[in-house]
């Protein structure tokens, strides 16, 4: 599969699963794929979840303004979505739900089962597309919140180091 | 029983301790590890009952651990709470001597229904 139906693909599913996991888990309220963007604005931050699948290395990120990402950290936390959070734990609970998706997602797509998930990185700024990469970048509300799924792939190695 | 939880998420390590508390298993004792690593460590001190993991952790994953207590032969009651729910992680977890599998996202119910075939 060339990257780019590989990202075509990933970021279908990818948009799904947070599409279906703001409905349950998060209890956001309705979600709607409001169309795919040429990159995502450089003022959105968000967790990425870097995977490994038989057709090649990839990144999965969800991205918001800082609002928006502090309601989706609050809204795993069973929190009010404008309620006050450190950063460290906005970081490791939005981490947490790129983690959920990228594990919903291995089941979403044709051998998808196969694929290994990496570790959640946040990034307080959209990561730079590497040269030759495909990128995929779709609008989302889930609920009041707006968001960003991104998929690049093929992923840069420097994403896959072990913690 | 002891109950020790072990997630690299802080806030994952929260919601299953409230699920379980929501699940009737609020009268148990609960500890926490952030991965495999530390899990190990904490089962050769205090010796829980029943560990529930994640899966994808760093340092040393759940799989690792479970295949590292058995590899001493430790008997703990040992389950997956892990966002990967492939047959193939199922299987793989079953043959390295997992008890149960629940995926995330998960209810209170979903615990207490995996946790009530190993907890008398």
């Amino acid at each position: 599969m060339t990257p780019v139906a590989l990202a075509d693909e990933w970021a279908a599913a990818a948009a799904a699963v947070t599409g279906e996991l703001s409905e349950s888990m998060l209890g956001l309220g309705e979600h709607e794929v409001l169309g795919p963007v040429e990159r995502p604005d450089r003022e959105l931050c968000g967790a990425y979840l870097p995977m490994h699948t038989t057709e090649g290395a990839l990144y999965v990120g969800i991205l918001s303004d800082t609002s928006g990402i502090r309601a989706l950290a609050n809204a795993l936390l069973g929190e009010d979505l404008d309620a006050e959070i450190a950063e460290p734990e906005l970081i490791d609970a939005v981490g947490e739900v790129a983690n959920i998706v990228g594990g919903q997602m291995k089941s979403q797509v044709p051998n998808g089962g196969t694929a290994q998930l990496g570790l959640p990185i946040f990034a307080w700024k959209p990561v730079e597309t590497p040269s030759g990469a495909q990128q995929r970048a779709l609008r989302l509300r889930l609920g009041s919140v707006n968001a960003t799924i991104v998929v690049v792939s093929p992923a840069p190695s420097t994403l896959f180091k072990k913690e | 029983m002891r109950i020790l939880i072990v997630d690299d998420s802080k806030a994952m390590r929260g919601l299953v301790r409230r699920a379980l508390r929501q699940a009737g298993f609020g009268s148990h004792d609960f500890s926490e590890a952030a991965n495999g690593k530390e899990a190990l460590d904490q089962i050769h001190q205090q010796a829980p009952d029943v560990v529930l993991s994640d899966w994808n952790m760093p340092e040393m994953s759940g799989i690792e651990l479970l295949t590292a207590l058995r590899g001493e032969e430790c008997s703990v009651k040992f389950g997956f709470v892990t966002s990967e729910g492939t047959p193939e992680m199922k299987q793989a977890a079953i043959d390295a001597g997992a008890s149960f599998f629940v995926t995330k996202p998960f209810t209170p119910e979903a615990l207490e229904e995996a946790l009530s075939g190993v907890i008398g």
